[in-house]
């Protein structure tokens, strides 16, 4: 290590006792507690320079948690895109969208990163050849099942955000092997989320290319298992990705209402999930006119 | 006194603007009036080339319309697949689509014509083909009750494998299953014709019968190997790019009817520009996808040998002729492999 490194890292440790006391780190460290999404999303932003400086210092924990935060800010940007292409201002809504494109792609390095102190494989997870892909994957142990996700969640999000692009399509493969060994080491992990992927995998296309509504439900159901219903967000899902596709609008307005009509504090320490799933909710709520034919509803 | 005069100059000028508004309104013709709403239903999933282009489409004829004329999309199969989508055209519930071989051969099995094995070389001379027969095309959906938005393709197919193919008697192995449409007539007559074995399943069976190791050969486009998640399934591609894969974008005439000539016009217009940029862009994708094969999936190119191209090509002919009277004319066939002369010998 040269001497002007050592110095750095001095440096990014005495910030780090320093921030962890103050208002920032420590607000992030606990935002999961927090309902109200503005204070999230500033937290979010204000704290992702300074989470990139601790992750130089090459700390595993923190590059981790360096990653989620990427993908958490990532999920508001795809948020404001939505919110864009609702309002038909198409051009701010690919300014968000190649921003949150941004946010997964850092997300993703440093959940590499994170893998790549266990297995120099995962220096190059998407160009190393598949074979040597799946066997890195294979031998991940539980004590990764973090970086695991967060890596195969923000290169997920980063290819539905680019469907246009095979050079991205092709790594789903890689996604999907990756939440597989999610599952396999530990399915409560972040409240079952690996399901959510395969609920998105299975319903977000038709069953004539590969799709398959019920499957989605069965991993949405799983969720609702692991987290005794509390964990809102699969509602959110069950509504998107499987009353959706199947064309059922009451089945999706009864889903989404839960969600709205559900209390606040229905999942104690997760407010920020609950809070995000219930504006997730009131947004696709709000679109039933254009992602149902109510006319043919109503005639029937 | 000051005040009732006003009043009254008032209401005459209320009156005057009803009377003229009223009058407006009857010599309006009634379709100017309606916001006329296009139902379309796609496989392509929100985000892909496809609705990107069929967006974009839609946005350009709202504009040129005034707003008249608006789309409503239902992508990602939500309307069900192909021949779900026809059913609900034929119906009045869906008004137009993105169509594939499946769609269209219920339409009209007659523009299955493009998907003859061998029978374009390469995009030139499948573009040649397709503009010198637009009127033809725009006359054989018309007569069937839709009209023609734009004719394009999905791009060449090629053949992917386990096995490396290098000639006709590598596929003839017992190693090869090859997987053949359940209802692809054409392929099914050039494998009976080459004594090459199939597996004939639909394609949602495709992806498990890959796993299962019932099929280990296929022939579609890199783009469709990569977004339907069969790369890793295969270790080689085929050079020989052995036929097209046909699409088309078509709205009934009952609702094409229902618009006036102007907005019709409009649709044909932004129908014939963006369908040049779709297969620009499908082009691309494909080519992109080949990319992605060779560095992200180890997939490698295996060049097909010259004399097994020859052999390939006489089969390909034979099985055009076949199928002459079951799908299509020998005017038909003979009006194409006119063309295909005439730029050959151009060339």
């Amino acid at each position: 290590m040269t001497f002007n490194n050592y110095y750095t890292r001095i440096v990014y440790i005495l910030l780090l006792t320093l921030l962890l006391s103050g208002c920032g780190l420590s607000k992030l460290s606990s935002i999961q507690k927090e309902g109200d999404l503005q204070v999230v999303e500033t937290t979010l932003e204000k704290n992702l320079k300074t989470l990139e400086g601790l992750a130089k210092l090459g700390n595993k924990s923190l590059i981790v948690k360096t990653s989620r935060a990427f993908s958490s800010y990532g999920g508001f940007l795809e948020d404001k895109m939505e919110e864009a292409e609702i309002a038909g201002d198409f051009e701010t809504a690919d300014e968000m969208r190649s921003k949150a494109i941004e946010h997964y792609v850092r997300s993703e390095m440093y959940a590499f990163k994170a893998l790549a102190k266990s297995n120099k494989t995962f220096k190059k997870a998407r160009t190393v050849d598949p074979e040597t892909f799946a066997k890195a994957v294979q031998k991940i142990k539980k004590k990764d099942v973090e970086p695991l996700f967060w890596a195969a969640y923000s290169v997920g999000r980063g290819i539905s955000l680019q469907k246009d692009d095979p050079m991205q399509v092709i790594d789903l493969e890689r996604v999907e092997l990756m939440m597989k060994r999610v599952l396999e080491l530990d399915e409560n992990f972040y409240f079952g989320s690996a399901h959510l992927f395969y609920a998105v995998y299975y319903g977000d296309r038709s069953p004539a290319i590969g799709g398959n509504p019920e499957k989605a439900k069965e991993h949405i159901e799983r969720v609702d298992e692991i987290n005794e219903g509390k964990f809102l967000m699969s509602k959110f899902y069950l509504a998107k990705y499987y009353a959706y596709p199947l064309q059922d609008v009451a089945l999706f307005k009864k889903a989404l209402q839960e969600v709205i009509d559900a209390p606040s504090d229905i999942f104690p320490g997760e407010n920020a999930a609950t809070s995000l799933a219930k504006a997730r909710s009131e947004r696709l709520l709000l679109q039933v006119d254009t992602l149902f034919d109510l006319e043919e509803e109503e005639i029937e | 006194m000051r005040n009732l005069k006003t009043m009254y100059k008032r209401n005459v000028s209320s009156v005057v603007c009803v009377t003229i508004l009223l009058i407006g309104l009857i010599c309006l013709p009634a379709t100017l009036l309606a916001v006329e709403s296009i139902k379309f239903a796609t496989l392509a999933p929100k985000g892909s080339t496809w609705m990107n282009n069929f967006n974009a489409m839609a946005k350009e004829i709202q504009t040129n319309t005034d707003g008249q004329i608006k789309f409503r999309f239902y992508a990602n199969g939500i309307q069900g697949d192909e021949l779900d989508v026809i059913s609900k055209m034929r119906n009045g519930l869906i008004h137009a689509g993105a169509m594939t071989a499946t769609g269209l051969g219920e339409i009209n099995e007659e523009v299955l014509i493009f998907q003859l094995p061998r029978m374009f070389r390469s995009y030139e001379e499948l573009d040649y083909v397709r503009q010198h027969l637009r009127e033809d095309l725009y006359n054989v959906f018309l007569e069937k009750g839709y009209v023609l938005i734009g004719m394009g393709d999905i791009g060449f197919y090629h053949i992917f494998s386990n096995h490396p193919i290098r000639n006709i008697d590598d596929l003839k192995s017992p190693n090869v299953k090859m997987w053949l449409r359940t209802n692809d007539k054409i392929g099914r007559m050039f494998y009976k014709k080459a004594n090459i074995a199939t597996v004939p399943k639909e394609v949602t069976q495709v992806l498990p019968g890959l796993y299962s190791g019932q099929i280990n050969a296929v022939t579609v486009s890199p783009y469709v190997t990569v977004a339907l998640q069969w790369a890793s399934r295969f270790k080689y591609m085929t050079d020989l790019p052995v036929n097209v894969g046909v699409g088309a974008t078509i709205i009934t005439k009952e609702k094409f009817d229902k618009l006036t000539p102007a907005q019709q016009k409009v649709i044909l217009d932004a129908g014939e520009k963006y369908q040049a940029e779709l297969m620009k862009n499908v082009r691309q994708d494909n080519k992109d996808s080949l990319d992605a094969l060779v560095q992200k999936a180890g997939i490698k190119v295996i060049k097909f040998e010259d004399d097994s191209i020859e052999t390939w090509d006489t089969l390909a002919t034979e099985t055009h002729q076949a199928l002459v009277g079951e799908i299509y004319s020998q005017e038909f066939l003979d009006k194409i492999n006119k063309l295909l002369s005439e730029y050959r010998e151009k060339k």
